[in-house]
């Protein structure tokens, strides 16, 4: 059973402050050719900004306990968002291209390849992409 | 852990048709398999899909072929895929229990 009144540690503005660190990390993988590790690491930049819209939404200072999931779907739906993606099909196929990715963890056993190059720019697609990119839409 | 899978038959019977249809018509493979699989919330659900096919595919080719597939697709709509909460592909069939 879980426990309603429990939180993470982590804050509010933490998860603000994560979500942008994990974009520039992402980047800084990129410039230097790490294409798989930067695959890896781009989910996590949205896995961090619905947390912060949840503490936002509920008014908090830390995350309950209970949202300390990677559950991408999940985080959306307790941010009160998933209705507005549900009603744009292009930005909710990169949502759930990058759940996909997020789950499967592939590229954490992925030994570097030149030929990674174009997954790392289709996940940056899926994320910053100005119409339908998924931190453009979260605010980032 | 996931949960219960509260989805309309005749739903995952069009998605079911759908992939099968991306099987044999992209891939090449009509032996593809597809497997419906419960997530913590009952209104969604995960796909996986598996083909040796996919072997020369990269994760996110995979990825924009079978989703701009199914958006294309007249057996299912937009509001069928809502529930989707992902597509997982494989390239060795394995037993879902």
């Amino acid at each position: 059973m879980f426990d309603l009144t429990k939180f993470t540690p982590t804050r509010k503005t933490d998860f603000e402050q994560l979500a942008r660190d994990r974009k520039e990390d992402f980047e800084a993988l990129r410039e230097k050719g790490r294409w798989p590790a930067s695959a890896y690491l781009g989910p996590y930049i949205v896995e961090a900004r619905p947390k912060f819209k949840i503490c936002e939404a509920l008014g908090l200072e830390r995350l309950p306990a209970v949202l300390k999931t990677h559950d991408l779907v999940g985080l959306v739906i307790f941010a009160g968002l998933v209705g507005e993606l549900e009603a744009r099909p292009s930005l909710y196929d990169n949502f759930k291209k990058i759940a996909d990715i997020h789950k499967e963890v592939t590229s954490r056993y992925t030994v570097a390849n030149p030929s990674h190059q174009a997954d790392s720019n289709e996940l940056n697609d899926w994320l910053f992409n100005p119409n339908d990119g998924v931190m453009t839409w979260l605010g980032l | 852990m996931a949960g219960t899978m509260i989805v309309s038959k005749m739903l995952l019977e069009r998605l079911r048709t759908a992939f099968r249809r991306y099987g044999n018509e992209v891939l090449g493979d009509p032996d593809i398999t597809i497997d419906f699989l419960p997530t913590e919330f009952e209104d969604y659900f995960e796909v996986l899909i598996t083909s040796p096919k996919f072997q020369s595919m990269r994760v996110t080719e995979r990825q924009n072929s079978v989703w701009k597939f199914l958006r294309a697709a007249p057996e299912v709509t937009d509001k069928d895929l809502r529930g989707v909460s992902r597509i997982a592909t494989g390239t060795e069939a394995v037993e879902v229990i």
